[in-house]
């Protein structure tokens, strides 16, 4: 099944016929997957665990390398961008909000401080203070050791950095799966405003629906490596 | 007081030596009163303590008397050999190849140490004397093989613990060297400790080997002191310069060319 879309733009990334398997000899975690994502998408892959969602979201970001298949950016293959000037562009936030053993500012910096953004400027102290604040973290001081925070203050500061690095896609590998039920509500209408300003496009992969309502939020289903259906909501 | 006075060197001789034997008789009758079990161990040990000793005194007789500058480097470069396979063998996780690496480091920088205070801090000539190198060589390589030993199996195991950190940074454009700063530097750290720890302790919690055997030897104390002190700074000097290259390298091998953590 095509999960191409028909449409006239040329897509954000284009994945053809991609599969993987963590040892030669072992069963293919992916398998033959084909996805477009454009500019503004907001795609949702639901699946059971273990069925190889965290495990594309590594190798759309290159964590790890696909055995065949292609992935084209801006329309060109991934081999004509260096590893890291992709991970700038396609950023993964993954299950596990991690935080370096020190304050939120340095953890929402920390991107700053490769070589990678050797030419950027880092955001100021308001700026990050706003970013915060749209993810109603208003109560947490740019001084707090980020570890001490709870797994949803983690999860949004996790966000928060990705999202500061200014990719054009953010992938979100299960980010309401330690939420309760009105935090994850939240966390969901945070996600779908963050998409509706047009700033970046939306990959989010969990085993749960996706609760709150998005326009035009695209739906997949993965089992077995296999990606299915693309409705458009 | 003249610390002269008792400093001449008096030989053992071997029907005297063999004295020590009735000592290793006594441990034995102990061993069988206490049911240890210890006895063919006892007994095992000390052939192999008298019968290796005699050897090594026997090859180092040879090499004192030849003075060839080639077999002095080649016994300080069997010792490195032997020290980097002892650390292959004592590893208990080998996530990649190691050996090589460590067999390189080892050799850039004791050979650097060695000849730099041989040939110019103690001043032997010819630069190749082998009561001097082999000895201080030794040394060098049997304290800080440990340290490499430390450094290794710290690399591995932060490495692994700290898997979800370093994928972290690789996934915000971080390349592996800037991913991996904190389990290199933690790498090298517990490398560093125990020779640190030592620098701490020496002369007032013990007195170190070489420098009692110098003072058995008839040595003045504040000759051996500063041997001690030599020695001590090489064996810092190495296990820091040892340990910082083996870490560079094989954290090299834990990554994939497109920076993605492997093992």
């Amino acid at each position: 099944m095509s999960l191409e879309r028909n449409d006239t733009k040329k897509p954000l990334l284009r994945v053809r016929d991609l599969s993987f398997r963590y040892d030669s000899d072992g069963p293919a975690l992916l398998r033959d997957l084909n996805l477009d994502i454009h500019q503004n998408d907001f795609v949702h892959i639901k699946g059971e665990s273990g069925c190889g969602k965290s495990t594309l979201l590594r190798v759309l970001t290159r964590l790890a390398d696909p055995d065949t298949g292609t992935l084209c950016f801006e329309g060109r293959p991934h081999t004509d961008y260096s590893v890291m000037e992709w991970r700038t562009q396609l950023v993964l936030v993954p299950q596990e909000p991690v935080m370096i053993d020190n304050s939120v500012r340095d953890n929402l910096l920390l991107p700053f401080t490769f070589a990678a953004f050797r030419d950027v400027t880092p955001p100021g102290d308001d700026r990050i203070r706003q970013w915060m604040s749209r993810f109603h973290l208003n109560g947490v001081d740019l001084h707090d050791r980020a570890r001490k925070l709870s797994v949803g203050q983690r999860m949004r500061l996790a966000v928060i950095r990705a999202l500061m690095v200014r990719p054009k896609i953010v992938l979100l590998d299960e980010p309401a799966g330690a939420l309760d039920e009105t935090s994850r509500n939240m966390f969901e209408q945070e996600i779908i405003k963050l998409r509706q300003d047009g700033e970046v496009a939306v990959v989010l992969v969990s085993h749960i629906p996706f609760q709150a309502h998005a326009e035009r939020l695209r739906v997949l289903n993965m089992s077995a490596g296999i990606l299915t259906g693309d409705s458009v909501g | 007081m003249d610390w002269r006075r008792h400093m001449e060197i008096i030989d053992i001789g071997y029907f005297e030596l063999a004295f020590c034997l009735i000592l290793v008789l006594a441990a034995g009758l102990a061993s069988v009163a206490l049911r240890l079990g210890l006895e063919r161990d006892l007994l095992w040990g000390t052939v192999r303590t008298v019968a290796q000793l005699f050897l090594l005194g026997y090859v180092l007789r040879f090499i004192f008397a030849v003075e060839e500058p080639w077999l002095v480097l080649l016994i300080l470069f069997g010792m490195i050999l032997f020290a980097a396979w002892t650390i292959h063998g004592r590893m208990e996780k080998r996530p990649v190849a190691f050996f090589w690496p460590t067999l390189v480091s080892m050799l850039l920088s004791y050979f650097v140490i060695v000849f730099f205070a041989t040939a110019l801090v103690v001043g032997v000539d010819p630069w190749y004397l082998p009561q001097y190198v082999i000895p201080l060589g030794g040394m060098v390589v049997g304290n800080s093989m440990n340290a490499i030993a430390l450094a290794l199996d710290r690399l591995f195991s932060s490495l692994d613990k700290g898997r979800q950190e370093v994928e972290l940074h690789l996934s915000l454009g971080a390349t592996y060297r800037e991913a991996s700063r904190r389990p290199l530097k933690e790498a090298i750290r517990a490398g560093m400790i125990p020779t640190l720890n030592n620098m701490m302790a020496v002369g007032v919690v013990f007195i170190p080997g070489m420098m009692t055997g110098q003072i058995l030897a008839g040595v003045d104390p504040m000759v051996a002191i500063k041997y001690q002190i030599m020695i001590m700074i090489m064996i810092l000097i190495s296990t820091m310069s040892g340990g910082i290259l083996v870490t560079h390298l094989v954290r090299r091998l834990c990554f994939t060319a497109n920076h993605q953590l492997k093992i």
